[in-house]
């Protein structure tokens, strides 16, 4: 019965194996025409600095934009 | 491992005669053992002879696996010049930032677990470890309707694009969506289609870009893509090797993929159509509680149980960011982008909620008021706010 199963179980590793491998060898053959680290960072970077504006967690919303923050009190001159 | 269980019955039929009546039922159980999927197979009667050959299939591809990952860690330092944070040296440092709880919304019985905001920018959905699913008006903090799930644990709750349904699961290991009426009279209970089946608990669940799909990731290791009309599975996704905690769809900008992360320390990217894994990130050194795309959809964050977030590029294929302080001891549960990724937000098992200048790596803020640890944490869709969910009972919304 165990070596039944042992069998089973060894199969589908093999199997996890043989994609991890392929996948592997995919990312080999690709990583000399991979763009660097720096370039995807300043991609990185110029999305945040380009959508900083629109961004109200960031910026800061007044109370009357904001519907979660207070309103400001009214008061009779 | 065979367990074999003897039940001796004895039935007495009249005064005088007693009839035994034996039963023997092997049960077979299989158990879980690390680095296996644990999918409940009936066993195939294979000869004993096939270990031998597959033994050694097994450790030459393990060596092969192993030549390969040290080549690609070789070629991948070569080309590591800089990090991000050096990269956004020049640029501004933020300033104070001033958030407060704005909106607390009790009601719940037991701890949140999940929570998801509507399209419309107001409406909330939360669920409860009590079985409770809750949909929200957070504008004024009224509770619109009210589900009791059949199970305790509902760990992922989804609100559907349009704002006319929810999808919750848990322990009962499926994905169920109600409709939900503009009448509160309504029994939504009665309108309940079950939609997905898995054969653990359900960890997560999200709609694509129409009701018509859902997106599940469970404790069985896989995820699946379920068509909500008839229940059918349309894709399953194979590859972790241990339970699958969480996922995240990628902006619709940029296509059919999704990311899920899992016990299994890693964080697999998939493509929809085909089933495949197309990336893989192993860098974290426990469960990833939460992956969630950078707004671009060019990199993704995700929160661990080793204290720590991280960013991950796509394109260079690496992790770009570690977010972690030497004072932070206590895991991510939570981890959510603002609208211009500037700002990562993290919910800690520490209960308070770090807020993250993804740029520059630093931590720019520390919430308090959470009694209990932070569970679970979604930015709105515009941006204005971000609510957690915590096992102090509470949700709270935060500007």
């Amino acid at each position: 019965m165990s070596g039944s199963t042992n069998v089973v179980a060894m199969k589908k590793v093999v199997q996890q194996l043989r994609l991890e491998a392929g996948i592997n060898r995919v990312k080999l053959a690709s990583t000399i025409s991979q763009p660097q680290v720096s370039q995807a960072a300043a991609d990185l970077q110029q999305f945040c600095l380009q959508n900083a504006q629109q961004d109200p967690l960031l910026t800061g919303m007044s109370s009357s934009n904001n519907p979660f923050r207070p309103q400001k009190v009214c008061s009779f001159l | 491992m065979c367990v074999c269980v003897c039940v001796c019955v004895c039935v007495c039929v009249c005064v005088c005669v007693c009839v035994c009546v034996c039963v023997c039922v092997c049960v077979h159980f299989y158990l879980n053992c690390n680095n296996m999927k644990y999918m409940r197979s009936p066993p195939t009667p294979e000869m004993a002879t096939q270990e031998v050959p597959l033994n050694e299939t097994l450790a030459h591809l393990k060596t092969e696996s192993e030549t390969l990952k040290s080549k690609l860690e070789e070629e991948r330092a070569k080309l590591h010049d800089v990090e991000l944070h050096q990269v956004a040296e020049k640029v501004e440092g933020l300033g104070q930032f001033v958030m407060k709880t704005r909106r607390t919304l009790k009601g719940h019985g037991n701890k949140v677990l999940c929570m998801d905001w509507c399209k419309d920018k107001r409406r909330i959905v939360s669920s409860s470890q009590d079985g409770k699913v809750i949909v929200w008006d957070a504008f004024t903090t009224n509770k619109e309707h009210a589900v009791t799930m059949p199970c305790t644990w509902v760990m992922a709750c989804a609100y559907a694009p349009s704002g006319c349904a929810v999808a919750c699961g848990g322990l009962d290991n499926k994905c169920s969506v109600y409709p939900l009426s503009l009448d509160k009279n309504e029994n939504l209970a009665a309108k309940k289609k079950s939609v997905a089946m898995h054969t653990n608990y359900l960890s997560a669940c999200s709609f694509t870009n129409s009701d018509m799909q859902i997106l599940t990731s469970s404790g069985d290791g896989t995820c699946a893509l379920w068509d909500v009309e008839s229940g059918q599975l349309l894709q399953s996704f194979h590859g972790h090797a241990a339970d699958v905690l969480c996922l995240d769809l990628a902006p619709s900008e940029t296509g059919n993929t999704f990311v899920s992360g899992g016990c299994d320390k890693k964080a697999n990217v998939w493509d929809m159509r085909s089933g495949q894994c197309i990336q893989s990130f192993e860098t974290h050194e426990s469960d990833i509680n939460s992956v969630r795309y950078y707004p671009s959809g060019d990199a993704f964050a995700s929160g661990s149980d080793d204290a720590t977030c991280r960013l991950y590029d796509l394109r260079a294929d690496r992790e770009v960011a570690i977010y972690s302080k030497d004072s932070i001891i206590f895991g991510v549960s939570s981890v959510d982008f603002s609208l211009s990724g500037r700002l990562l937000f993290g919910g800690y098992n520490d209960y308070t909620i770090n807020v993250w200048d993804v740029l520059k790596g630093t931590r720019v803020s520390i919430l308090f008021g959470h009694e209990n640890r932070v569970s679970t944490l979604r930015v709105s869709p515009d941006g204005t706010a971000f609510c957690t969910g915590s096992w102090d009972h509470t949700l709270r919304i935060w500007a």
